[in-house]
């Protein structure tokens, strides 16, 4: 199994005190799956990502992803697991804005000491950003910078994809085409995929799919 | 520059002052060199010879006070010439430098002035006899009946000197070789003074009598080149002989050594190369350097064999061009005390 | 991972070429002022010791004559004999052409260690110095020496400028006298000395400290100097803290992209650190180089300055020194480390996942204003303290330092009160969107503001204080040098036939008789003076009766100059002893600028009755016709050099201060330049974060154009009132400098002087500047094209 979370509980301190934000969540997920997580604003799902993605610290629980505690890891620990096993593909892409499309799509893999050059040129022909490869970020729209963003992860090869409301600034149409090459480039890599979406419709196309509410899954 | 290179020049070796002895009584820069065969004049030559590079009146004394403590003392007038001439004025080539010293069983005072001639600050007049160095002096109304006086920042001393013999002629009748290559000087000694005075110390003032020892010397050509330094000894036994013996290092390994047996009414044997022996038998850390402070000293055809030890090991002459000189005591086949002095020891 | 990373933060610096020029340039100019000023600093410095080294003065008391010039050699020999360790110095001036060389000799056999000889950078051998009598000059007089003299000339740059050192014999051989200047006392002394009255009555001892007059008043000099320097790199700082605020500020959404994709933190502080370390290295590097130019074309004025003023000779060719040099790169890095040091922490304390963009850089506005105030009002307190009650050029100078700093902190709150009010009063919605929208501009522009209100102040303060002391100075000279000629005579005999031939030649002759001595303590110069219409007519006082020069030729007054007064705590009316058993009320007080010594004046009859040996050498004569006079002098048989016109003397005091003027005008037009620049940048960096805020203006009507036209107008608005706080705090620093500085320094106070048109001229430059700085930023502004505002609202980015 490559992700096991386990009683994973987490909660943020707000004016009257705590509140839980995940109270108890249990998944799984395997190299080769796709998982949709879906539920209300502020159910939880974006935390829920964060947190196996290292990216935040959980309240309580256990995340074992590759056969390592995450819970349990410093801070380097937790670079290095966001640098060589997890790729995050954020909401508002995080592309570094001073760098060029091609840069940024290397950037990750070369961070992780990982670098693939025909890798990158397949993934930037496969997402349609042949075109755009010497342009910054800022001249792109916002569904080109997204696939820059996918690009980018996928061409570091993490073992586990995190997609958070990757094709919230797209139309349905664009953010459904955008979702199936995703995934099928996702499962080609033997890597697995967790994505949160709001829309059911998007989540349908994907192989799981998880409805988080209140902080539990449904 | 300082005067520490003056007195540099005057202790080691410098290429241009060894020139070989050219035989014709003066080397290349014009300075006159000591002749076998010379005949002393005096009062004259208790006076300076500014034709020669260097000269010194050299006075050391073993004192004791009442209550039996012993005491050293040294008194040192130098003299080198950056000509072989006098001026008038401040254009005068002779720089004068002097050491005094103060030595007791666990102290060691030390002064040194440095003056230049031709303006009265430094000088020496054969007779009446009055040599002296800003505010040190010795003097009397000829060599036998001197006072003498020298002041440092934590000693004083005043002194009277009568002698009680005649003065001795060291080497081949003062003409005393230095080296196998012929480096000589001229050099006589009035062994022979009754001293008696005060002495001031940081703890008070301290009355003291004994016997002093007056070497004078003068030259062009001190060492020769392979010469590092010499162990020098002024020794008066109890028996009433005195002998003076120097060893001269040489960077070989090897000693040049020369001699004075001198019986108590002043007669003297003078010994050649190789008569007089000193061997180091214990060395104190002193200054930083490795001194050897107490010796074996034998001369087998007068059965001399006596062990010659610092009264002080700390003795140290802490002065422009440092070296050791301080009071000895004699035990062996011949008891006495005496000074030692020690150069080149780096 | 490490390349990676460094390829992602210097992306940022290639797409944003211009901030990276403000950053090295704003470095760079920073350390360029203040280590130029260091240079001259250093250059002069190193003059002086070597000067001073030379006679240990300073380190060493020495023995000079209480009245007369020289001292006898049988003087010298009798200390010595005494025990006394003293080492003569001979010293004198030979004519070489056209200029003068100052003769040194020493006795290298008898100087303590640390002076004589030492002072050269190879030392000589005994044979070479003594025996030889080779002569060590400074490289600027060697050559013309080598002329003069039949001895072997050395240059040797350890030697003092327009100096030559050489044995006491050739000295004395050179300068044709058998006596000594002067004794050095050697630390070390013998037990049981004679006390000197009973060797050498004649002489007195000067302490080691009161020697080196020189050292302590160009010290006063060289602090003000560091106090601009200091200043300038402060300006530079305000402008190196803003652009890498900012720097690091765009860089937050990149920072916390790469931790998000597993850079560890640990790793990107140090890739910063290491940033922040090349840029310091490389402006620290151009500043310095920068500095040696500004200090190699300033340098030759300090010189004439200091020359002029303190008679301190200095070299006006630079060295490039390490010290210096090293303590440059040392400030960049220094004040990049404080300016990064702010962003670095927030950088480490930053969560990963924080929302992006947005926060306000630099001074932030609400409670961080606060804090500022508060921390203003403690630094002006700290101020009111060490001015008022504090004591010492440094208590001083940290005084001033607080009263500075303290002002600029307090700018953000005072312009946030004063738009406020302005916003309050604001008719039409235009223009009250103008005045709240300039008041948020505030916290943006402050270090650039805060740079610009130093550097004015700086300007209005050193430029009121050199024009207070021009007026003072050159109403002194009129006083001082009223007399026409001015005859100093070869000696005792010389002087008297002189005098004796000036009687029916001239209205007024003035012998001025003089003694080094001491009074209330203090190494004095005792004067006696014939009173006559010269002296009461020119002779003015800071107070005094109106008889006092009438009392002074009776001999039943003295008069004393200020520095004397305010050292010894003496003023009019009190009493002082001028000799032993001779006590005479003080009749006045008179000003004596630019003198380091205490100075008393009795009538002529008195002094000689002191001092029944003394005769003069030096006159002041009053004549009908200079030229006349001055024929029948030498047909008498004086030299030209002897003969002095005041009028000369007047005009090269009056060319120092012009010298000093370009000094400070040079150092004016730097600082202010660099407030300019900060402006700029400032603006600059501002108007990407401006473009959000300004779209909402131009969606409801306001055009490009015009907003261009009001971003300049802001500028302006911002920049006058800036100066106007400017003006009043420049005078709070002139003053500081005149009333406290001067008399811990110098121990006479200026009086100051107001120049109003002068700060209203550097008010419109101030105001100039930042309306030009903000020329190009406006007109980029109002060359934004549609686009860009529409994205504001398109996206949130």
């Amino acid at each position: 199994m490559l992700l096991n979370v386990t009683n994973l509980t987490k909660s943020y301190a707000g004016p009257d005190g705590e509140v839980p934000v995940l109270r108890g969540v249990d998944l799984s997920l395997d190299r080769g799956e796709t998982l949709a997580l879906t539920g209300e604003s502020g159910s939880g799902k974006s935390t829920l990502l964060h947190l196996v993605g290292g990216l935040d610290l959980p309240g309580g629980g256990q995340i074992m992803l590759d056969g390592q505690d995450v819970a349990q890891m410093d801070d380097a620990g937790r670079a290095a697991l966001r640098r060589d096993t997890v790729g995050v593909i954020f909401q508002q892409f995080n592309l570094i804005p001073s760098m060029t499309v091609a840069a940024n799509i290397g950037f990750h893999a070369r961070l992780a000491g990982r670098q693939d050059g025909a890798r990158e040129a397949a993934l930037t022909e496969a997402l349609g950003l042949t075109d755009q490869v010497q342009k910054f970020p800022e001249q792109l729209s916002g569904g080109q910078q997204q696939r820059v963003a996918i690009a980018r992860t996928l061409a570091a090869k993490p073992a586990l994809v995190l997609a958070d409301e990757p094709t919230g600034n797209l139309d349905e149409a664009t953010a459904a085409e955008v979702i199936d090459q995703m995934q099928a480039l996702v499962t080609e890599a033997g890597s697995a995929l967790m994505m949160v979406t709001h829309s059911t419709a998007l989540a349908a196309r994907m192989g799981r799919r998880l409805h988080l509410s209140q902080g539990r899954l449904a | 520059m300082n005067a520490r290179v003056v007195i540099l020049a005057v202790f080691l070796p410098l290429a241009a002052w060894a020139q070989g002895f050219a035989g014709l009584g003066t080397d290349a820069d014009g300075f006159s060199v000591p002749e076998r065969g010379y005949s002393f004049t005096f009062p004259t030559d208790h006076g300076p010879h500014p034709d020669f590079r260097i000269e010194w009146w050299y006075l050391t004394a073993n004192l004791e006070a009442e209550d039996g403590t012993p005491y050293g003392l040294q008194w040192t007038l130098f003299r080198s010439a950056l000509a072989p001439e006098d001026r008038d004025g401040w254009e005068s080539p002779q720089i004068w430098f002097a050491h005094a010293a103060v030595t007791t069983p666990d102290a060691h005072h030390v002064a040194e002035r440095v003056a230049r001639g031709g303006i009265g600050q430094a000088g020496v007049n054969a007779a009446p006899f009055d040599a002296w160095i800003d505010d040190w002096r010795m003097a009397g109304p000829d060599f036998d009946t001197l006072t003498l006086n020298a002041t440092g920042a934590d000693f004083a001393y005043d002194m009277t000197l009568s002698a009680q013999g005649p003065l001795i002629f060291q080497g081949d009748r003062g003409y005393s070789v230095k080296s196998e290559e012929g480096q000589a000087s001229y050099y006589y000694s009035q062994p022979f003074f009754a001293i008696d005075g005060t002495l001031t110390l940081p703890q008070g003032d301290i009355e003291v009598r004994g016997e002093a020892w007056l070497d004078r010397e003068w030259s062009s050509q001190p060492l020769a080149d392979n010469q590092t330094g010499w162990d020098w000894f002024s020794l008066s036994f109890d028996a009433g002989e005195k002998m003076m013996g120097f060893r001269l290092r040489q960077t070989d390994g090897a000693h040049f050594t020369a001699g004075t047996w001198i019986s108590p009414a002043g007669e003297t044997e003078a010994f050649a190369n190789g008569v007089f022996n000193a061997e180091p038998l214990a060395t104190s850390e002193v200054a930083d350097r490795t001194i050897p402070t107490s010796w074996r000293v034998t001369v087998p055809q007068k059965g001399v064999d006596v062990t010659v030890r610092a009264l002080n090991p700390n003795a140290w002459m802490e002065v422009a061009v440092p070296y050791w000189e301080g009071p000895v005591v004699v035990t062996g086949s011949h008891p006495g005390r005496g000074y030692l002095e020690m150069t080149g020891y780096e | 991972m490490i390349r990676a990373g460094l390829t992602a933060l210097w992306s940022h610096w290639r797409q944003s070429k211009l901030q990276l020029v403000t950053l090295l340039a704003g470095l760079a100019l920073a350390t360029a002022l203040w280590s130029g000023v260091q240079a001259i600093n250093s250059e002069a410095r190193a003059s002086y010791d070597a000067a001073a080294a030379v006679l240990g003065e300073g380190r060493f008391d020495q023995l000079v004559p209480a009245s007369g010039e020289a001292i006898a050699l049988d003087t010298y020999v009798a200390l010595r004999r005494a025990g006394w360790q003293v080492s003569p110095v001979v010293e004198g001036d030979i004519a070489l052409g056209g200029t003068r060389a100052r003769i040194v000799g020493v006795d290298p056999l008898t100087a303590p260690g640390g002076s004589g000889t030492s002072v050269l950078s190879a030392p000589p051998e005994p044979q070479e110095f003594l025996g030889d009598g080779v002569i060590f000059a400074h490289p600027g007089v060697a050559t013309a020496l080598t002329d003069r003299v039949s001895a072997q000339v050395i240059a040797d740059a350890g030697v003092a400028p327009d100096t030559a050192l050489m044995d006491v014999s050739v000295a004395a051989r050179l300068l044709e006298t058998s006596d000594l200047s002067r004794l050095i006392v050697v630390p070390d002394q013998p037990m049981g000395l004679p006390p000197l009255s009973e060797v050498a009555p004649d002489l007195i001892r000067q302490g080691a400290q009161d020697g080196a007059e020189v050292g302590r008043l160009t010290d006063s000099f060289h602090l003000n100097l560091t106090a601009f320097g200091l200043l300038a790199f402060v300006v530079g700082l305000f402008i190196v803290h803003g652009t890498i605020g900012l720097a690091f500020e765009q860089r937050r959404g990149m920072v916390r992209t790469l931790r998000a994709l597993g850079m560890p933190l640990r790793v990107l502080i140090a890739l910063l650190a290491m940033e922040m370390a090349a840029f310091a290295l490389i402006a620290g590097g151009v500043g310095v180089l920068l500095g040696y130019l500004i200090a190699g074309a300033l340098l030759p004025d300090v010189a004439a300055t200091l020359e002029g003023l303190y008679g301190a000779q200095i070299s006006g060719a630079l060295q490039l020194r390490p010290d210096w040099w090293l303590t440059g790169l040392g400030i960049a890095f220094a004040g990049t480390l404080i300016a990064a040091s702010g962003a670095l922490w927030r950088i480490a304390r930053m969560p990963i996942l924080a929302s992006p963009g947005g926060r306000a850089w630099a001074v932030a506005s609400g409670k961080t204003r606060g804090w500022l105030g508060l921390a203003a009002i403690a630094l002006g307190a700290l101020a009111a303290v060490a001015l008022v009650f504090g004591q010492g050029l440094l208590v001083a100078f940290a005084g001033l330092g607080a009263l500075l700093m303290g002002a600029a902190l307090a700018l953000p709150a005072l312009l946030d009160r004063v738009l406020a009010w302005a916003e309050a009063r604001a008719r039409g919605i235009r223009a009250q969107w103008f005045w709240a929208d300039t008041r948020q501009q505030v916290p943006g522009l402050s270090l650039a503001l805060m740079a610009l209100l130093l550097a004015a102040a700086a300007n209005v303060g050193v430029s009121t204080m050199v024009s207070s002391f021009r007026l003072t100075f050159v109403d002194f000279l009129d006083q001082r040098l009223a007399s026409d000629l001015y005859i100093q005579a070869e000696d005792e005999t010389q002087a008297a036939e002189v005098e004796a031939f000036l009687r029916p030649i001239t209205s007024e002759i003035m012998p001025l008789l003089y003694v080094d001595t001491r009074l209330a303590d203090q190494p004095a110069e005792l004067y006696g003076v014939r009173v006559g219409a010269t002296y009461r007519e020119n002779w003015g006082f800071l107070a005094g009766r109106d008889t006092a020069w009438q009392d002074v030729a009776q001999g039943t007054a003295v008069v004393i100059n200020e520095q004397m007064a305010r050292r010894a705590g003496l003023w009019l009316g009190d009493d002082l002893v001028v000799a032993p058993g001779v006590t005479l009320p003080i009749a006045g007080v008179f000003g004596d600028y630019g003198n380091p010594v205490g100075q008393a004046v009795l009538g002529e009859d008195l002094f000689l009755t002191l001092y029944p040996d003394a005769r003069p050498t030096r006159f002041g004569i009053r004549v009908d016709s200079k030229e006349a006079a001055r024929a029948a002098l030498l047909e008498f048989g004086l030299k030209e050099p002897q003969i002095i016109d005041q009028q000369v003397i007047k005009d090269f005091s009056l060319d120092v201060f012009e010298r000093t003027f370009t000094v400070t005008a040079a150092l004016n037009v730097l600082t202010l330049s660099v407030a300019g620049f900060a402006i700029l940048t400032s603006l600059l960096t501002l108007a990407a974060i401006r473009v959000p805020q300004l779209a909402p203006a131009w969606a409801m009507g306001l055009t490009r154009a015009a907003l261009g036209r009001l971003e300049m107008v802001r500028a302006v608005v911002l920049a006058a009132l800036t100066m106007l706080l400017a003006v009043p705090l420049g005078l709070m620093l002139a003053w500081v400098l005149l009333a406290v500085v001067n008399v811990e320094a110098f121990g006479w106070r200026l009086p100051m002087f107001i120049f109003p048109l002068d700060y209203a001229t550097l008010a419109v430059f101030g105001v100039l500047a930042a309306a030009l700085a903000a020329l190009w930023p406006a007109r980029r502004l109002a060359r934004t094209p549609p686009a860009d505002l529409l994205k504001v609202f398109s996206n949130e980015r």
